[in-house]
């Protein structure tokens, strides 16, 4: 045999096998597309009330709560007392890049005097060691995607000093990075202001690790980070035990939207994978009382994520749209929107991120949190124009739904983590009626981006 | 000459003895779980098989050493790995009808992979605070244990050794991955013309043990199925060209104490390697 006869069957062993070469995880949850959603019980109302257990909080403080904790151990409310509580169906409207100072820091000054204002003090240097003070942003289309990253995230974070957002994006961008300390305002974002506002809002919610989309968003899944630090073509092992599974196991439905990228791309899911949908399917599910119980809810990527270089006041119009679908839903009265972001996306934010439970005793050691993001509970049951300050992360969105469904944790994360309880007021005679919400902001970015580019 | 024909020595029948040894360059392209990975490397190989005992035994081999250098692309930037690896088995087998061209074949062989890839400027212990290389980089032990049944066709300048096996194999912890001990049974098909070719093809399927996490409540079984093929063509002047390849694909039965189980897969490992290799001496 000579070696021109062997090499093009060689060939075309190896293309065979490179077709056959499945490079997408395949997560088993195929059920879910056969799965149906319970009945809401419709005894369900308001007069749950929950007291918080200040010895709880300190035994969660001290991680001392395990994988496969319920919440009722971990929380000290009662399983009864749990499932009492109305809210039967969570959409986790989980955006890009943003931090809270970035979005919502000016909100201490402009109607909610109780939210953390940035202090007058806060100034990153530039690259040149020149101090630059937070400005009014000039654009809703900054122009420019900073690096943001495990190790980019670090050097703007420095140790807590929260003074290198500045140097890293003019160093990873055609810019001074001044923009990276920018902030909007509610002449900028409208409806964001007004949400933040009206619901309950957290002044203390941080990105669950120090890195960027990918594995802060799988602390936001599996209440771990998986192996994966930084965003990208790696996805967390498809036996690692999710929110999907534990939600299907109790008998519990949930389904991932989006127009474009699911998740983010997290999970490398693509639609007509199990359990997937389009937005028009979310809108229509609010429209006619069909929601599953879990929905996780992603803009378009650089489009209505708010990820740079979208448009904010684009992403803020599609979270409009979301928002008036689910006000008029038969299902309002069971739900509850939790509108954060994934990551700051290396805009700067003024609080040091606290240190967290190691999530996996033999997995990753992360015990450092990202810089703050915005998170607003909106709910008919909501507090009305409150801010919680509790110290969390993704996990406690995760904790939330495990409180609602029964469930047990995932990772000694979610187990040791808060539930965004606080955030919420079930008691009855509340005036549950709602301000006509303003429309989103216009004319703040003279050249929007097309869907998709970066 | 490194790969020889077939020689009488002092045999009654001539013994068959096709090998090749020397120095080796080579470059690989991985899709992995993990990312993919674009490597070279250099190093040495000795692999053949030979017969003895008026053809009644047959010794088989193959050990590869080598520098290993490249980038897997699992971030960015792409991460830069350099280190060692190195595949080694060998099989001693007996042919029951040693006079005859065909023959009842069974064997015994031991095997490991071993591999040490690491980041400039990472201690050994930090592969946990970069993205996952399970598989690709840091530690990559493998040892194999193989008992193999079938025939063998053994006439003057060719053989064929056509088995069935089952091994055990057990997969050392890697950063985000657990120790893993797989039972497994495949076939395997190798053929040789003394001097000029070395091919192998093996088929291989396995489960591990189930493993139970208590605190979740889930029991956990792995199940890999995998094909490896490499071919070797010998020159006349003893340099060869090889190429391998190799695609496993792990499969995991997660079910959780309720009684709902999951069939989920990773994403498959395509590896390709060609190389080329100079012997570095000549037999007499």
């Amino acid at each position: 045999m000579s070696i021109r006869r062997a090499l093009p069957s060689l060939t075309a062993l190896a293309v065979a096998f490179a077709a056959s070469c499945d490079t997408q995880p395949d997560y088993g949850l195929d059920a879910i597309d056969s799965m149906q959603t319970p009945p809401d019980d419709p005894s369900l109302g308001c007069g749950v009330v929950l007291t918080p257990d200040s010895n709880k909080a300190t035994d969660r403080a001290g991680c001392t709560y395990s994988a496969g904790a319920h919440p009722s151990d971990s929380l000290g409310i009662p399983k009864s007392t749990l499932a009492q509580i109305p809210i039967r169906h969570v959409i986790v409207l989980m955006k890009e890049n943003r931090s809270f100072d970035e979005l919502l820091g000016r909100l201490h000054d402009l109607g909610q005097p109780d939210s953390e204002a940035v202090p007058a003090s806060y100034a990153n240097p530039d690259a040149q060691g020149n101090p630059v003070a937070p400005s009014h942003a000039q654009t809703t289309c900054i122009p420019f995607d900073p690096e943001h990253q495990s190790a980019a995230m670090a050097r703007c974070v420095d140790g807590g000093k929260m003074d290198g957002f500045v140097q890293n994006a003019a160093a990873t961008t055609a810019s001074d990075g001044s923009f990276a300390i920018q902030y909007y305002d509610d002449t900028d974002l409208p409806f964001y202001y007004w949400l933040a506002s009206t619901f309950a809002l957290g002044d203390r919610d941080f990105a669950p690790t120090v890195s960027g989309t990918y594995a802060n968003r799988a602390f936001s899944l599996f209440a771990t980070n998986a192996g994966v630090v930084d965003t990208g073509i790696q996805y967390p092992p498809p036996n690692t035990p999710s929110i999907f599974h534990s939600l299907m196991n109790a008998g519990f439905t949930w389904g991932a939207y989006s127009d474009g990228l699911l998740l983010s791309g997290t999970l490398d899911w693509a639609q007509g994978d199990p359990g997937t949908h389009t937005m028009q399917e979310l809108y229509d599910a609010l429209d006619k009382g069909t929601l599953p119980n879990v929905a996780f809810v992603d803009g378009r990527e650089n489009y209505e994520d708010d990820h740079p270089l979208a448009d904010l006041q684009l992403g803020e119009a599609w979270v409009k749209k979301l928002y008036d679908h689910a006000v008029a839903s038969p299902q309002w009265q069971r739900l509850a929107i939790v509108w954060t972001y994934d990551e700051c996306g290396a805009f700067a934010d003024h609080v040091p991120p606290p240190s967290a439970c190691r999530a996996v005793p033999s997995g990753s050691p992360f015990t450092e949190m990202g810089p703050r993001v915005p998170l607003v509970v909106i709910s008919p049951w909501a507090k009305r124009h409150f801010v919680s300050h509790v110290v969390r992360d993704h996990t406690a969105t995760l904790r939330l739904i495990e409180a609602l469904f029964d469930l047990p944790a995932l990772t000694a994360r979610d187990a040791n983590s808060d539930a965004l309880l606080d955030m919420f007021d079930f008691s009855c005679g509340r005036d549950l009626s709602l301000q006509p919400a303003p429309a989103a902001g216009t004319g703040g970015c003279p050249n929007p981006s097309p869907p998709g580019t970066d | 000459m490194c790969a020889s024909a077939a020689s009488a020595d002092d045999d009654p029948q001539p013994r068959f003895d096709n090998r090749i040894q020397g120095a080796v360059v080579g470059a690989s392209f991985t899709s992995a779980p993990v990312g993919i990975a674009l490597m070279g490397e250099l190093g040495g190989e000795s692999a053949g098989l030979r017969s003895f005992a008026d053809r009644g035994a047959l010794f088989s081999w193959d050990v590869r050493l080598a520098a290993k250098g490249g980038y897997l692309g699992n971030q960015h930037p792409f991460l830069f790995l350099i280190g060692m690896h190195s595949i080694a088995w060998a099989e001693y087998g007996f042919r029951f009808a040693s006079q005859s061209v065909w023959s009842p074949y069974v064997g015994g062989r031991v095997g490991s992979e071993l591999g040490l890839m690491a980041h400039p400027g990472l201690s050994g212990s930090a592969f946990d605070t970069i993205n996952s290389v399970d598989g690709v980089g840091g530690v990559i032990a493998v040892g194999r244990l193989r008992l193999d049944a079938g025939v063998s066709m053994l006439d003057r300048t060719r053989s064929l050794l056509l088995v069935a096996f089952a091994q055990e194999e057990l997969q050392a912890p890697r950063t985000n991955t657990p120790s893993l001990a797989f039972t497994q049974g495949g076939l395997g098909a190798r053929f040789d013309v003394a001097g000029s070719i070395i091919a192998e093809l093996d088929g291989v399927w396995g489960v591990t043990p189930t493993r139970s996490d208590a605190l979740r409540g889930i029991e956990d079984r792995t199940t890999r199925l995998g094909f490896s093929g490499s071919f070797r063509k010998i020159f006349g002047n003893g340099m060869w060209l090889g190429a391998t390849l190799l695609w496993t694909r792990d499969t995991d039965t997660v079910a959780y104490a309720n009684g709902l189980t999951y069939g989920t897969a990773n994403p498959a490992m395509l590896d390709v390697e060609l190389f080329f290799g100079v012997p570095l001496w000549r037999r007499k």
